[in-house]
């Protein structure tokens, strides 16, 4: 997997990007399409919840207790409306990190250059992820999915999102950092 | 400590996409699209019942497949029309209007029901027109009905 293109976010004073990978530069129908216009897409899509969590219902259940499917999806649907208003409150507001916090725990008291970031809903059950990886004061959105196992590692789509997470690391890395100053260890 | 680096913006391309603006359309409008979303499932779940795919929908429709994949993404304004012709194709009711003395109630809990207070018309005889009066004793105790 490679970064193709990196997108800058409409309206977003040059703060906020997304990737777009090899094999996913367009949609079903043909339209551009990156890391952020994908996950928008699913995430308003009830046939898109509906697939994931007939495939992923033992894990809701095993963390949330068992429910019916559709009550699941339009919960879902709910919670990424509120995830994208809250991302948008912050991006106009210019306090994106208070959105994107560390992916891992153990540096939740960090900021570093190329951090790999995460941001999910205020919700009890915030199962929802939108990846991203820091570059000074700007961030690259990567991805993000329904997180319902402990570990990223633990399911195929979670690993895919690690991956893209790292794949983006990368491709800033070979990217030369020269130009402009900004602050890092806040 | 500072780090030196180039913006990411001297990397990137525009996207032309007004996401902040879809995001504040889908807050505007979460009431109808929720109940598009659910028709949207409902949709999906006659198709399962039935064994069918979105083709054959479309077939029965003669309608596109393309129009068929729009009622199950959840942001199709539904016209009457459309729903009552999906309500005849897949057998459902998406959309019962209720009269003001019915209501709905969920498959298989437990409703409820209090008793309509029995009343007796007897004339007394004093010239006076038909008066109402409560039966003296209720035999009928409070009971609970199985909802549909």
């Amino acid at each position: 997997m490679e970064v193709i293109c990196i997108f800058e976010l409409f309206d977003t004073n040059g703060k906020l990007f997304a990737a777009q990978f090899e094999g996913e530069e367009e949609d079903e129908a043909g339209h551009p399409q990156h890391a952020f216009s994908k996950l928008t897409a699913e995430w308003s899509d009830p046939s898109w919840f509906r697939a994931f969590f007939s495939k992923f219902k033992q894990d809701y259940f095993n963390f949330y207790g068992s429910s019916n499917i559709n009550r699941l999806v339009l919960e879902a649907i709910d919670f990424a409306d509120n995830l994208f208003e809250d991302l948008t409150k912050y991006s106009k507001s210019d306090e994106l990190d208070k959105i994107f916090k560390p992916l891992n725990n153990s540096d939740k008291d960090q900021t570093y250059e190329r951090q790999s970031l995460k941001a999910k809903g205020s919700e009890v059950k915030s199962y929802l992820r939108i990846y991203a990886v820091r570059y000074g004061d700007e961030f690259v959105i990567t991805g993000g999915t329904v997180k319902l196992t402990h570990w990223m590692k633990d399911r195929d789509h979670t690993r895919l999102e690690k991956h893209k997470l790292d794949t983006v690391v990368k491709f800033l890395s070979r990217n030369g950092i020269e130009g402009k100053i900004v602050y890092l260890d806040k | 400590m500072t780090s030196q680096h180039k913006s990411i913006k001297n990397i990137s391309v525009q996207s032309t996409e007004k996401w902040m603006e879809k995001v504040a359309w889908r807050k505007a409008n979460k009431e109808w699209l929720r109940k598009s979303a659910e028709i949207a499932l409902r949709i999906l779940d006659a198709l399962d019942d039935l064994g069918w795919n979105k083709a054959r929908l479309a077939k029965e429709l003669d309608v596109s497949p393309q129009q068929v994949s729009k009622y199950v993404r959840g942001d199709e304004n539904f016209k009457i029309e459309t729903l009552c012709k999906l309500e005849k194709v897949l057998g459902v009711e998406f959309v019962p209007v209720l009269q003001s003395d019915q209501e709905i109630v969920e498959k298989g809990t437990w409703k409820y029901v209090k008793p309509v207070q029995q009343v007796t018309k007897i004339e007394i005889g004093n010239g006076k027109p038909w008066s109402y009066l409560p039966k003296p004793a209720m035999a009928v105790e409070d009971s609970y009905a199985m909802a549909a």
